[in-house]
């Protein structure tokens, strides 16, 4: 059997970065700069007064050591808290920043994602769009697309900077209601200085038609990235909304700190999806993104569902818990995850299913794959509140471990009434030699055998993507594996 | 005894005065176990281990119900004797009673005792064996008036009847309190010892800090049983696997108000560990298992099975850890905790964790909490046995206690 | 004795049985019917498994079945095999039979002994007693404690769900003989079997034939060669 080894070059293809005209906050975090992007947003006084008020807590609290994780300290007063580039007009974006997107891969003309076909032409007109997007650049988002169709079934789909100026009573009504300022310390820093992030609002009965795409691209230096997304889905509706994200491969750590809040009314479901691939810094560990996320889904209305679905294979640091509240009757939770981690890279992961309403159930099924130094853990607790009768949960987290790297895994379960269930499995090891063997007898080479195996091993989790984004996703397993042969 | 009263969070402050002559005032002692003693000092003075995080959920404020002097201003329950046969050992805070198994000066054949009157007690050789954790067996390695234990001579084939608590109605028995009890039990090279051990604690509150040493090729294996009273017990044992030792601990417990039984095993090549608990609890009982299972040999093999069935206002929480080193390798680990959540009340939590650094393993843990299976149930009274009947055979059958 | 008027069986909002009007006397009946008509929900239905709504009349010599407990239906002379046993870890097969012995006056010895030779006639392996209920047995070993228990247990209608899945040639011929035995040594025993299987339909000289309908109703009959019937020429012959 070969002997695994560290990634021996840089196979990161995202990390190129762009050279435009911007217009950059001086670094600092203080009273002043919170007040000074509020006014640069123009955004009303409720906001700002939201800022401040999570700035304010923020002072009284200190940052969390308890994740499984290490990174060189933060120095918060040395990042800069805002950088756009230098446009006005949507209409009017910089070729350099066109060019980015075309080099990554990301459609910022209206032309399906998938066909490469422009659908404004009349031509086309049989052709439906399958995926609008949202495409936030460092502190701004820069275009979105299909909004016009979109806004015919009553969906509103825009950056949050939009929202809160053509739909202030929205956002006023859900901002911060599921994860508060004052829940935890990124989530406080993120509630002061949220940049930009997705707004999204589908209206009772609709299913949203087309598969919601934001893109984040962090390209400054020094700064901290902080987008803020809201989902809400009114009673019986449907939306599937996929999350995507890259970043230059710079010395230092970027932080990257966002909440993203969910609502589901009566019947409604949202579908989640991450294809995360922040840069995962060299294999000597310099440089990443540390990506401290706080997720939330509050699933209000009865029987309605959320799912998580998540592929995390960049950051150098990977600290997030997408959770769900099951608080309406019937509800339903569930979180799938990859989590791949290599060379320096360390992920403290999982979920959190709080049952509050009865019937109420949640899925776990948590794949952790980890080799080189890194370091992979799941973290999960599950609890059933007293009146969450007749809950169910299932929890399978599986660790394979493509070399010695650290795999840990750290479930909680809390049950306080007796007519729920809740099982929980967990499993570590080692690629099967048996498997591999018997590829290999069947043709296939090392590497391939290697792929066939653990996507096998992941594979419950990315049948839970949107097809499209299953392709991405196993394409970027691969890319991530290569270099896992010696 | 003073009339000072305290509780096990104010203990700390006290153990400096050397109240009850406890260690860290006997000068015997320091010479032999000084270092120890300053590592223990420095570590409970720094946090009050009532305060540490470790106990979550372990719902340490019902402690604060046991004051040192419960025992003696309440009438004693009359601890089990018939059950001890001519020979056993008994154990208490400073105290080892090799009674009927020793002939009075010159010792059994297979056993020495340790204590800190007898000239090689070696206490100091067991120092390094004892690292402070942060908890309350801290406390109790500190206040404890002495150290006691037996090393069993090597290629001893044996079964040791052992209580931890006097089993004679004695005066001595009136004036125990929050003790605290410093056990160490070397089993030596080659040895199959089997000890029974029954844990007494009337209604006061007793402490342990017990160190199991299974030396090279030898077999221990514990039975754990429980006399049930008003009493409380923090039992914390660490166990020291030498390459190709086989350890087994089976617990049969549930019938006090408070335990709390925290496991350390530390294990080295080719062992073999077994780590099996049944508890029963209703009313307003609390019980909390804790297991840590260290690999640090290879080729080694464990397995932990705790169950628990819960009724009435119950409340149980289980921590199983499953640590594998890098260099650990075919290291075979499974961990499972089953909870049976019979009533309205009662609150089951269980975290089971794995923490794994090389591949070359297999592991896995598994957990439930549910009520009882309907299917279960439906099928026993569907062949005529009345509903409560069929409960109780489930719960049973569940706990194995049908043999 | 079982019988049956305008027996409904409601399950999850959906009727699974309509009105059924049937009688059971002593000696052995057959029950057949398309899968997943409802064959097994009537056995069930009958034995008051929970979640099952019924409405009708139901008498077991004489008495009313339906307004009884499940233990009580048990303990009234009504047996039911399941069709996939549920293991209970912990129970051995003796002890679980020692429970349910428990309001008989019958002493260990004889029931132990008893045991034991029904499990060996059935081709069980020697320990079989201390083997925990139905834990990682086959299909086979299953169906053979279901067997055992209904001569232990002795009860006077008794509804066999398909019991010759998952038995050898061997096994069948002892299932056979026994139960032919079973109701030829006490002539108010009564046995319903639900099955398919012709050489064991014609072996066992039934008394009555019931087939079930995909409508949810069932008609009985005396004419035994029905089932020649359905063999040749599939259940819409009838």
């Amino acid at each position: 059997m070969k002997e695994f080894s560290n990634v021996a070059e840089n196979k990161y293809t995202a990390g190129f970065s762009t050279v435009t005209d911007t217009e950059d906050f001086e670094p600092g975090l203080t009273e002043d700069i919170v007040k000074k992007l509020s006014a640069l947003k123009e955004e009303p006084e409720w906001v700002t007064e939201f800022r401040l008020k999570a700035f304010r807590h923020l002072q009284t609290i200190t940052e969390p050591t308890w994740a499984h994780v290490s990174y060189k300290p933060i120095d918060y007063q040395s990042l800069s808290y805002y950088s756009a580039p230098k446009f006005r007009d949507k209409d009017d974006i910089p070729q350099e920043i066109l060019d980015t997107f075309e080099k990554l891969g990301v459609p910022l003309h209206e032309r399906d994602a998938l066909l490469g076909l422009d659908t404004t032409k009349s031509a086309n007109k049989d052709i439906i769009p399958t995926v609008a997007i949202d495409v936030v650049f460092d502190s701004v988002s820069i275009a979105t697309t299909f909004q016009k169709e979109l806004k015919e079934h009553g969906i509103i789909f825009c950056s949050i900077s939009e929202a809160i100026q053509e739909h202030p009573e929205m956002v006023k009504k859900y901002l911060g209601t599921v994860i508060p300022s004052k829940d935890n310390y990124f989530a406080c820093l993120n509630s002061a200085v949220f940049t930009d992030g997705t707004f999204c609002y589908i209206p009772k009965g609709v299913r949203c038609p087309m598969e919601l795409n934001t893109y984040f691209r962090i390209n400054a230096r020094n700064t901290g990235q902080f987008e803020r997304t809201l989902i809400i889905a009114d009673d019986d509706s449907y939306v599937s909304y996929l999350e995507g994200c890259t970043a230059p491969a710079y010395d230092e750590n970027t932080l990257h700190a966002a909440v993203v809040e969910l609502v589901t009314h009566d019947r409604a479901e949202i579908k989640y999806s991450t294809v995360q691939n922040w840069y995962p810094g060299d294999e000597n560990g310099v440089g990443g993104v540390l990506n401290f996320v706080t997720k939330r889904a509050m699933c209000k209305g009865e029987s309605s569902k959320v799912s998580w679905t998540q592929v995390e294979t960049g950051s150098a640091v990977t600290w997030k818990y997408p959770s769900c509240i099951l608080k309406g009757d019937n509800s339903v939770g569930e979180f799938y995850s990859v989590a791949v981690t290599k060379g320096q890279q360390m992920a403290d992961t999982g979920t959190k299913m709080l049952h509050v309403g009865k019937n109420t159930k949640s899925t776990i099924i948590s794949k952790g794959i980890s080799f080189g130094n890194s370091s992979n853990t799941y973290r999960g607790q599950v609890r059933i509140n007293k009146g969450a009768h007749n809950s169910r949960n299932y929890t399978q987290c599986d660790s394979l471990m493509l070399d010695n790297s650290k795999a840990l895994t750290i479930p909680v379960v809390m049950q306080y009434n007796n007519s729920s269930i809740v099982e929980h499995e967990a499993s570590t090891g080692k690629l099967s030699e048996e498997s591999l063997y018997y590829l290999q007898s069947r043709g296939l080479n090392p590497e391939d055998a290697i792929s066939c195996v653990v996507n096998g091993f992941c594979k419950d989790v990315f049948q839970k993507l949107p097809l499209e984004f299953a392709a991405e996703a196993n394409k970027l397993l691969s890319v991530t594996l290569e270099g896992a042969v010696g | 005894m003073s009339n000072l009263e305290y509780t096990i969070k104010e203990l700390p402050d006290l153990l400096p005065l050397g109240i009850r002559n406890n260690m860290m005032q006997n000068n015997m002692l320091l010479k032999d176990m000084g270092d120890s003693i300053n590592t223990f000092k420095e570590s409970v003075l720094l946090s009050n281990p009532y305060y540490n995080k470790f106990y979550k959920h372990m719902k340490v404020e019902k402690l604060l119900g046991f004051i040192n002097t419960t025992a003696s201003q309440t009438k004693s329950m009359s601890p089990v004797m018939d059950q001890f046969q001519e020979t056993h050992i008994e154990f208490e805070d400073g105290y080892i009673d090799t009674k009927n198994i020793s002939n009075f000066y010159y010792g059994p054949e297979y056993i020495t005792s340790i204590d800190r009157f007898s000239a090689n007690n070696m206490l100091n050789l067991y120092q390094e064996y004892f690292v402070p954790t942060g908890r309350f067996s801290d406390i109790a390695y500190l206040n404890t008036i002495g150290p006691v234990g037996i090393r069993v001579k090597p290629k001893t084939k044996r079964s040791i009847p052992t209580s931890y608590g006097y089993t004679t109605k004695d005066i001595r028995d009136q004036q125990k309190d929050i003790s605290c009890n410093l056990i160490i039990i070397d089993i030596g090279a080659g040895s199959t010892v089997t000890m029974e051990e029954t844990f007494l604690s009337n209604p006061a509150l007793k402490l342990y800090n017990i160190l199991y040493l299974v030396r090279e090729d030898a077999k221990l294996v514990l039975n754990r049983s429980f006399a049930p009273d008003l009493g409380a017990h923090i039992i914390e044992s660490k166990v020291i696997q030498f390459p190709n030792s086989k350890f087994e601990c089976n617990t049969q417990g549930g019938s006090n108000p408070y335990s709390q039984e925290l496991t350390e095993v530390e294990i080295w090549d080719n062992c073999t560990t077994h780590i099996n608990g049944r508890y029963y609890i209703e009313k307003d009982i609390v019980n909390n298992v804790y297991t840590k299972l260290h690999h640090k040999g290879t080729d080694s093999f464990s397995r932990v099975d705790v169950k628990t069935v819960l009724e009435g206002n119950a409340h149980s929480s289980f921590r199983g850890e499953i640590v594998v080193d890098k260099e650990a390798i075919n290291t075979d680990a499974d961990l499972k905790n089953n909870n049976l959540l019979c009533s309205t009340k009662a609150v089951a939590i269980s975290e089971p964790q794995l923490d794994i650094n090389t591949k070359e393993i297999q592991c896995a843990h598994g957990c439930t909490v549910s009520n009882i299976d309907a299917d279960q149930l439906y099928f026993l009274q569907s062949r005529g046995i009345s509903k409560q009947h069929a409960s109780n055979m489930l719960k049973e059958s569940f706990l194995g206690l049908i043999l | 004795m079982l019988v049956t008027q305008e027996f409904t069986v409601e399950v999850e909002g959906n009727t699974i049985l309509d009105d059924l009007t049937l009688e059971y006397g002593p000696g052995v009946h057959i029950v057949m019917g398309p899968n997943g008509v409802g064959k097994s929900t009537f056995a069930h239905a009958l034995m008051g498994k929970p979640d099952y709504i019924t409405e009708g009349a139901v008498q077991i010599n004489g008495k009313d079945l339906l307004a009884m407990e499940v233990h009580e239906r048990a303990q009234a002379g009504l047996f039911v095999s399941f069709q996939t046993p549920t293991p209970i870890e912990g129970l051995s097969n003796y002890q679980f039979m020692r429970q349910c012995l428990k309001e008989k006056d019958v002493t260990i010895k004889e029931s132990l002994g008893e045991f034991k030779r029904i499990a060996s006639e059935y081709g069980l392996p020697d320990q079989w007693d201390k083997k925990h209920l139905n834990v990682q047995a086959s299909g086979g070993e299953k169906k053979k404690n279901e067997l055992i228990q209904l001569e232990l247990l002795n009860p006077t209608v008794a509804i066999l769900d398909e019991p010759d899945s998952g038995l050898d040639v061997d096994a069948i011929n002892t299932l056979v003989r026994r139960l032919t035995n079973y109701v030829e040594t006490d002539d108010s025993r009564c046995l319903i079997i639900i099955s398919h299987y012709q050489q064991l339909i014609e072996k066992l000289n039934p008394q009555t034939v019931t087939v079930f309908k995909k409508n949810g109703t069932a008609i009985q009959t005396d004419d035994i060669s029905i089932t020649q019937k359905i063999l040749e020429s599939g259940f819409n012959a009838v």
